[in-house]
């Protein structure tokens, strides 16, 4: 998952063990999430949000924007239609 | 504002804590099981009543260990719990398929020696820790 | 310390409801479309599991709702909470 959590995190002049100590998670945690090779959680990525005060959408970059979201619309139709 | 909180103490000295609780449960865990194993023979001359404890105690002390562990995989963050999990999936699996074969060759004298059952705990500490260093290099 | 935080207790019966009441989503419809268990899609409305953010991102996108219109940061409301006492 695509993040902006590297240039952020270079803005404020913070080392990975920084910003890992203020997320309560581990530095290898944030080297992950950094290099996209880790998918947070919620709750982490509105920690995240709140530290740096955004928007979770402004930090993380949704993977698949508007691939089945057009399908499943159909589908909610289809179901609250019933 | 934009100031980072620093907890006096944070993740890793949390985490520090916790494997030291649960060396110290492990540790346990092992001089009980050695009484247990050994002290029938060595120390009271195979009393029943000494051995029950010995094996009471054992049992005991390996419920605090699991408990321990337990508690340590709440406390990690959850792409350590990832790893963590990840390797137990993979033992528990190796300790399955390896044994029921090895157990069988043991009861059919295909193997020159005694199936033990410390042979299927050396198997599966290494299954753990090659699956645990995959799994932290993986993420790194 | 990482227990479930709760973040998707508002999402209670917004997606779990009956059949045909407006405004509901049958939460197996749902489970579905982002590929996860109905059982999962229960368990982040009650509160019991927190979604990985992708899956939050897929809650959120046949609604076109942001992730804060529907989840809520538990531990910030707690903080708000503890700073308006």
């Amino acid at each position: 998952m695509k993040n902006r959590l590297k240039v952020l995190r270079a803005e404020r002049d913070w080392t990975q063990a920084q910003l890992a100590d203020a997320l309560d998670v581990s530095r290898q945690t944030v080297n992950a999430i950094e290099t996209g090779k880790f998918d947070p959680s919620l709750p982490l990525a509105f920690r995240a949000a709140r530290l740096f005060r955004m928007r979770i959408e402004e930090i993380f970059h949704d993977p698949t924007p508007d691939k089945d979201g057009g399908n499943l619309a159909t589908e909610i139709k289809k179901d609250t239609d019933v | 504002m934009n100031q980072v909180k620093r907890p006096e103490n944070g993740y890793q000295s949390r985490i520090r804590a916790n494997v030291i609780r649960l060396f110290r449960w492990n540790g346990a865990w092992g001089a009980a099981t050695a009484l247990m194993a050994f002290g029938p023979k060595l120390l009271w001359n195979r009393t029943l009543v000494f051995t029950l404890l010995a094996v009471g105690l054992d049992v005991a002390v390996g419920v605090g260990m699991i408990l321990a562990n337990k508690n340590y995989l709440a406390e990690l963050d959850e792409l350590q719990r990832k790893v963590q999990l990840n390797s137990m999936g993979i033992t528990l699996g190796v300790a399955v398929v390896a044994g029921v074969p090895f157990s069988v060759m043991d009861a059919y004298h295909v193997i020159p020696f005694h199936a033990d059952i410390a042979y299927l705990l050396i198997l599966m500490s290494l299954t753990f820790a090659v699956s645990n260093l995959y799994g932290t290099r993986r993420y790194r | 310390m990482f227990g479930p935080t709760g973040v998707g207790k508002k999402l209670r019966g917004m997606f779990c409801g009956s059949e045909g009441e407006p405004g509901r989503v049958l939460g197996s419809s749902l489970a579905g479309a982002v590929d996860v268990s109905r059982q999962t899609i229960y368990a982040i409305e009650v509160g019991k599991f927190d979604p990985i953010l992708p899956l939050a991102f897929g809650t959120g996108r046949p609604f076109a709702l942001r992730i804060e219109e529907i989840f809520h940061d538990e531990d910030l409301v707690k903080s708000t909470a503890i700073l308006n006492q």
